[in-house]
């Protein structure tokens, strides 16, 4: 789906509150995430799914919100 | 198997003979660390490779490799083996499954023949992990999980000592890393690969003698490693830690570096110093750094410019109260002086005459606030505030000399003339 990635990683370890990721597929790929951001039971080793959803009717709804926000301002600076 | 020649590597887990060993090849007192050692018989190798380890050992015509870094440093490591002429590693290392320790070492035994693949043997689920195995196994390298109490023998005269994990592993996979003790006539070094503090009470509870000149500095100088109670154990004259520039983790962390300099150790890092290479007769150390030409295991010729200073240029170290407050040309004496308010190490600092035809090299010391040292040209028994430099001849020319006092960098610190 366009709107949507799913991946595994490793677990490899954690330092410092961060989790470092490789990315199964090439594990020459390292992310981190803050530890707080995995499930509690996560432990060093685990092989994770990772999933990246775009929420679009969010990103709407925050974009609108916004230029709302600037229009509103923006007739009050003309006032 | 049993095509892979056993002078290689002998284990042994007759551990209490290897602690007796041990004790007895690391007498008390430090060695005195000098400049530029030609035909040292051991070199170990602190490769910079960023954020991780990967540390050569080469001993005569023997080699190790202690981890080869994250995955893409395993390139440079290849390479660095490849500047050495290496042909090829009786033994490699993996200290422990993490990416910054095993990353590169694929492409490292793809480079060359290994006579022994020795591992932590944590049945750690990454792929970089699994893979490396699988390509040892497909090689046919023997392999061998390590366990405190065993010996590597690369050469008789070389002690590699498997200091963890311990028999009852600690369960984590960082404290469970294989440390290695390396030990060379009277010179030994402490490989603490990610170790902190559950490993280092572990070692100390088993009563292994931790004594060493030279420690790589465990889990990149994590505050969770290199306890006070574990250095003063240690007590190393050189301590190396192996840390990538601007890394996520913060390390070093202040509180280790604090926790090091309080031991009056020597520090070296790898994000500052680059590769750092650390080399012994078996009687004193000699440090080399970064880009310069590195220690030869075999005789050459010593050249004034050879000398392992980082900075290749002198220039005045910064706020550094230490200074030459008489020299007596007559009499042979330099006197130097502190007018710090706290202790001064002069571990590795030099004096120097008009032209650098003689150098000193200050052996482990520290100048007390309020206090004077004296150098003396001739031969004696050092004192907290008299060091003998042990000449036969006069070393100050009486009809006029220049004294210069240098820190371990080369920056000249003071100069004074007579």
């Amino acid at each position: 789906m366009q709107d949507e990635t799913a991946f595994r990683a490793s677990l490899d370890r954690v330092e410092e509150g961060l989790a470092v990721l490789l990315l199964r597929e090439d594990e020459s790929v390292r992310f981190t995430l803050p530890r707080a951001l995995l499930p509690q039971g996560a432990r060093e080793g685990d092989i994770l799914e990772v999933v990246i959803r775009r929420d679009v009717a969010a990103t709407e709804e925050a974009r609108r919100r916004v230029a709302e926000r600037i229009e509103r301002m923006r007739g009050k600076g003309r006032e | 198997m049993s095509s892979i020649p056993l002078r290689y590597l002998i284990f042994s887990l007759a551990l209490t003979a290897c602690i007796i060993a041990a004790g007895c090849s690391a007498p008390g007192g430090q060695p005195e660390i000098i400049s530029g050692l030609p035909g040292a018989d051991l070199a170990v190798h602190f490769i910079d490779v960023g954020q991780g380890d990967s540390i050569l050992i080469e001993f005569r015509d023997t080699t190790m490799l202690v981890d080869a870094g994250e995955r893409e440093m395993g390139e440079r490591v290849v390479a660095y083996l490849q500047d050495r002429q290496i042909e090829r590693l009786d033994v490699v290392v993996a200290t422990h499954a993490h990416s910054d320790h095993i990353g590169g070492l694929r492409d490292v035994i793809s480079a060359f023949p290994v006579g022994r693949f020795v591992d932590a043997g944590q049945p750690h689920p990454t792929a970089t992990y699994e893979k490396l195995l699988a390509q040892v196994e497909e090689l046919g390298i023997p392999y061998t999980v390590a366990e405190r109490g065993q010996t590597i023998a690369l050469d008789p005269d070389l002690e590699v000592m498997v200091e963890n994990p311990g028999l009852q592993p600690l369960g984590d996979i960082n404290e469970d890393s294989v440390v290695l003790k390396v030990t060379y006539g009277g010179v030994s070094y402490l490989l603490m690969s990610d170790a902190g503090k559950p490993a280092e009470e572990s070692m100390a509870k088993a009563g292994l003698d931790l004594d060493a000149d030279v420690l790589k500095v465990g889990h990149h100088a994590s505050r969770h490693a290199s306890s006070a109670e574990f250095l003063a154990a240690v007590s190393p004259a050189i301590s190396v830690i192996t840390v990538g520039e601007g890394n996520d983790y913060g390390h070093p962390h202040d509180e280790a570096l604090e926790r090091l300099e309080a031991t009056g150790s020597r520090i070296y890092r790898t994000d500052r110093d680059g590769t750092v290479v650390v080399a012994t007769n078996g009687r004193a150390l000699a440090v080399t750094t970064g880009s310069e030409p590195s220690v030869t295991l075999t005789p050459r010729a010593a050249t004034p410019t050879a000398t392992p200073v980082i900075t290749p240029t002198a220039t005045v170290a910064p706020s550094s109260g230490v200074y030459i407050a008489d020299l007596d040309l007559q009499d042979e004496e330099v006197t130097i002086a502190s007018a710090e308010a706290t202790a001064v190490n002069l571990t590795g600092w030099t004096i120097t005459d008009e032209g650098m035809r003689n150098t000193y090299t200050f052996p482990v010391f520290t100048l007390v606030p309020g206090t004077n040292v004296t150098l003396h040209s001739g031969a004696g028994n050092d004192t907290a505030t008299d060091l003998y430099w042990g000449r036969g001849v006069p070393v100050w020319n009486n009809d006029g000399d220049i004294a210069t006092l240098s820190d371990p960098d080369g920056r000249v610190a003071s100069t004074l003339e007579r």
